[in-house]
């Protein structure tokens, strides 16, 4: 493993930075309108647009490979809005036949492109999984005009994406429509996978739609501040996918991208504010909690039957009320004073004991 | 007909909407004037909402028209302030109590400009008024259902509206709330305002509201709680399936 | 046996397979679930191979399965959980897999039949190469047997439950009070859709299943409402889309696979335009006639409403100003509505005929 930064790594770098830039933005608006998988569906979609414009021009230049795939993710969400409005189709019906099909479609046409003498180093399979390597200086400056309307674009419709997203009707009634704030999103979407495809290639660039805000969602409560954290997450992993793909023979960018990011969901899954391990914790404590509840109540109605509230009891003869609680619960209870050993295994209730037992029961019932 | 059409806040005439070939709503006629406070009743699937969201243009109806103050809804949606069914929207959507209020300013603003001082002063004026203040800055999945709705009710009279048009607001309210809301309603009826509200409990209806709509897919009787909320017309509206509030007066 | 045949032959036998789970996923609203099972399993493939060094091994088919399962059961819990909505959920956790399963290609078995082409693309072309010899007597491609007892485990499968998944499927509430396991009925088809997309992955790769299994049932959805013929004309369009398939890719000299997809993307997209029922061209038009019917309805109940009131009420002023009609549809509505004698004319304005009053009636009563 050897890292050489040299001119074509820090070319993929940029490239890098402008796709975790404009992927961290989309990926929080696919996500909060629960349609990342049309981010997929678009990904898949543009294989076909890809393979025409360069059937059509002979020509490998990023500005027609990019307008092709554009208008092919255009025309496949199109599609799939058709079905989904024309007909008894679902929308996990429609995503699938559109991604389906346009990429059989697409490596039916890849396959016929091979055949072409001329065409034979096209590089379009750098497409099916992405190479930051073979990005270049040229695609670098339409990549940064194309980020720059993205950015520029979230900045101005912020409070209208914002408010499309969280209550469409009330949207429309402000006076606003839907239909083209919509739009205006869509379009800033297929931009935006289209931007990626290169690096992380068409099957796996719906990870970098989801992934991203999928994580800064655990983290943050504020739209602004998800994005930035989104984008933040989007941008490392595009720069350690990209300097690790670099460093190591034949490590393919696009998956190790893939794997950085959802990495980082799995980190954010687990320890964010509201993630697993927090929310095992809590749940551990609660059932302590009321394990140590239970000993008391019992304890009192054992003891209910005697005139002395204090008096002792075998900890074995729980067994017809439930549990019998293990030792360390028994000690923790001795420790803050409700209980005390009377001998051996019978403890009883303390003065300060009995009036959390009486709690305890006014609680539960 | 004769009537000034501006004392006439919402008027709908010959309001039809159908999916496909099942009609939702048949032929509404409803003039609602100025400074009324009234109540939509009608059983499940009447269409109470749709008729709402028809005359707020969301959705197409097959064929009636809408006026806000004799003139065409269109241009009129900006005296309109509306508050959608609490659970039409996902209360885990990543923002706080105050971006959700000042989404009332956004007609005023139009497209682009961005809400400023004067808003978040307006903002957090109606969160004042209802009882809301001290949590501007909270997150809205950790509010209450009382106070989601309370949220929703601020960002409507933000708006400064001439008409509020209210979808079930007292869903999952905790009584506290619901007086809340009813006493608001109320001040804004005195203000002269008109509020419509989609409403459920039979049994509170001539205590909140003064005027009624009662609606079954077809319009069945509109006027004064007093004379309209009898015997003949709730059996017209739910059939035989309102022996529930036959103790109603 | 000709190779072209026995290409054919495979080609029915993946659409086949993957027609019958299809059509429940496609029911179930899952259909975006084949999606991450076909990529996933590649890991499971990756990972046996690793371990017996051999990728003609049944027990490649059983690990690819099992990592189709644990997609499945993650992605659920991942919803469960409320960490995630459904459809991030679903598309998380297989490009991980998946890409996890490309790194290990790349830097470990770079020099084997595995690469990343196959694995997307997938080689039916080659299938009729590798055989199924026993001594000295040839079976056939191995792929055929593979494919042909995946899809007996299908049929059989669907075969037994087919009236316990119809209930799952279209009332799970009802399923589950009659005692009838959903969830286990369901993680058996899931485990059906997982055997379905390892078997073909080495025929048509990974992606181009994820064709074969949901396009076809959607074809046939939209040609039909009965549960058994769907799956019956589903298994005929994936059957054709093999025939016609191999075909478009022998005249053009392309990739089998994806001609197979091109050929079902174009079926589908006659039935989505031209299906008696479904179809949109036939939709376009009956609503077109629904509405003319619904709208003459409507007025006469509307001249019924206020019968009695003022002359505007009944003239196409009112339709124009009231109901928000164009004037040429309100002509279209009064012209349609003289024709069937629903009204007749009244000097300036219209009036009902007693034939109107009584459809008005009709009309409200039945709402």
């Amino acid at each position: 493993m050897t890292l050489v930064i040299d001119y074509p790594v820090i070319i993929s770098l940029i490239g890098a930075i402008l796709i975790g830039l404009t992927s961290g933005i989309i990926s929080c608006y696919s996500v909060l309108k629960e349609q990342s998988l049309l981010g997929d569906a678009i990904a898949h979609a543009a294989l076909p647009g890809l393979c025409i414009a360069f059937l059509l021009t002979l020509n490998k230049s990023p500005m027609v490979l990019l307008m092709g795939a554009m208008s092919a993710g255009l025309i496949g969400t199109l599609f799939i809005t058709a079905i989904i409005q024309k007909s008894i189709l679902k929308e996990d019906t429609a995503l699938g036949v559109i991604l389906s099909v346009f990429f059989g479609f697409g490596t039916l046409l890849l396959t016929m492109i091979q055949k072409i003498p001329t065409a034979r180093q096209s590089g379009l399979e750098e497409y099916l999984f992405g190479n930051a390597a073979s990005i270049l200086k040229s695609d670098i400056t339409i990549m940064s005009i194309l980020a720059i309307l993205i950015v520029g674009s979230t900045l101005l419709f912020w409070k209208e994406f914002k408010c499309l997203i969280f209550d469409p009707d009330f949207f429309q009634t402000q006076g606003f429509s839907p239909r083209k704030a919509n739009f205006i999103l869509i379009i800033l979407t297929v931009i935006s996978i289209i931007i990626g495809l290169q690096s992380v290639g068409v099957i796996l660039m719906s990870a970098m739609i989801i992934a991203p805000a999928t994580a800064a969602r655990l983290w943050q409560k504020k739209l602004g501040a998800m994005m930035i954290l989104s984008i933040i997450f989007a941008t490392t992993s595009g720069i350690a996918g990209v300097l690790l793909s670099s460093a190591v023979y034949r490590l393919p960018t696009g998956p190790t991208i893939v794997t950085v990011i959802s990495l980082i969901v799995i980190i954010s899954l687990i320890f964010s504010p509201q993630g697993l391990l927090r929310q095992w914790i809590r749940k551990k404590i609660n059932q302590r909690a009321i394990r140590l509840d239970s000993i008391l109540s019992n304890l009192y109605t054992l003891a209910k039957t005697h005139d002395d509230l204090t008096h002792p009891h075998d900890i074995n003869t729980f067994n017809v009320l439930g549990e019998i609680p293990p030792l360390y619960l028994l000690q923790k209870l001795e420790s803050d004073g409700f209980i005390y050993n009377h001998k051996n295994n019978e403890w009883g209730l303390t003065n300060v004991g009995i009036s959390k037992a009486i709690q305890v029961l006014q609680r539960v019932h | 007909m004769k009537k000034d059409p501006t004392e006439i806040a919402v008027s709908i005439k010959d309001l039809t909407v159908a999916f496909d070939k099942k009609p939702v709503l048949w032929d509404i006629d409803l003039d609602i004037p100025k400074g009324a406070l009234t109540a939509i009743v009608g059983p499940n699937g009447a269409g109470k909402s749709t008729l709402l969201k028809a005359a707020l243009t969301i959705i197409k109806p097959t064929a009636g028209r809408v006026d806000i103050f004799g003139q065409p809804i269109k241009r009129q949606l900006s005296q309109i302030a509306y508050i959608p069914q609490r659970n039409s929207v996902d209360w885990d959507f990543p923002t706080n109590v105050l971006d959700v209020v000042l989404m009332g300013t956004y007609g005023d603003l139009g497209w682009i400009k961005r809400p400023g001082k004067k808003e978040k002063n307006r903002a957090l004026n109606v969160l004042e008024k209802v009882g809301m203040e001290t949590f501007y800055d909270r997150q809205i999945s950790q509010l209450s259902g009382g106070q989601q709705q309370r949220i929703f009710l601020a960002r409507a009279l933000v708006q400064n509206a001439a008409i509020y048009i209210m979808d079930e607001p007292f869903v999952g309210v905790d009584a506290v709330t619901e007086k809340a809301i009813v006493t608001l309603l109320k001040e804004l009826r005195d203000q002269q305002k008109t509020v419509i509200v989609v409403h459920h409990d039979l049994q509170t209806i001539d205590e909140y509201f003064d005027w009624v709509f009662l609606l079954n897919v077809r319009q069945i009787a509109f006027g004064k709680v007093k004379n309209t909320l009898n015997e003949e017309n709730l059996r017209l509206t739910y059939g035989g399936r309102h022996s529930f509030i036959t103790a109603h007066p | 046996m000709s190779p072209i045949i026995e290409i054919i032959l495979i080609g029915c036998l993946v659409a086949t397979t993957a027609a019958i789970p299809g059509c429940f996923l496609i029911l179930r609203k899952m259909a975006m679930m084949s999606d991450a099972i076909s990529h996933s399993v590649l890991l499971g493939i990756v990972l046996m191979f690793f371990a017996i060094k051999t990728l003609h091994s049944p027990l490649l088919i059983i690990a690819a399965t099992i990592t189709g399962l644990v997609t499945v059961v993650f992605t659920e819990a991942l919803i469960s959980s409320k960490k995630m909505k459904k459809d991030a959920a679903i598309g998380f956790i297989f490009p991980l897999f998946f890409a996890l399963a490309i790194i290990l290609i790349t830097q470990y078995a770079s020099n084997i039949h595995l690469d990343q082409d196959t694995v997307i693309l997938g080689e039916i072309a080659f299938a009729p190469f590798n055989r199924m010899v026993w001594g000295s007597i040839d079976y056939g491609p191995i792929a055929m047997w593979v494919m042909g007892i995946i899809g007996l485990i299908n049929a059989l499968f669907i075969g037994c439950f087919y009236k316990e998944l119809k209930i799952a499927t279209f009332d799970p509430a009802l399923a589950s009070s009659l005692g009838l396991a959903p969830s286990r009925l369901h993680y058996g088809l899931m485990a059906c859709v997982c055997m379905t997309c390892v078997g073909a992955f080495d025929s048509v790769g990974t992606i181009l299943i994820v064709a074969l299994i949901v396009t076809p049932p959607a074809t046939a959805y939209l040609l039909t409402r009965k549960l058994s013929t769907m799956i019956l004309l589903s298994i005929i369009i994936g059957c054709l889309c093999s025939v016609l398939g191999t075909i478009l890719a022998l005249a053009i000299d392309g990739s089998i696979a994806g001609a197979m997809c091109t050929v079902a993307g174009t079926l589908f997209l006659l039935s989505f335009l031209f299906s008696p029922n479904h179809g949109i061209i036939h939709k376009f038009y009956t609503q077109k006639q629904q509405k003319i019917q619904f709208s003459a309805i409507l007025l006469t109940i509307q001249f019924l409403n206020h019968q009695g009131e003022d002359s505007f009420e009944f003239s196409i002023e009112n339709l124009i100003d009231h109901m928000r009609w164009s004037e040429p549809f309100a002509q279209k509505i009064i012209s349609y509505a003289l024709a069937k004698n629903y009204i007749k004319r009244n000097k300036k304005a219209y009036e009902l005929t007693p034939y109107g009053i009584e459809v008005a009636k009709n009309a409200m009563a039945s709402s």
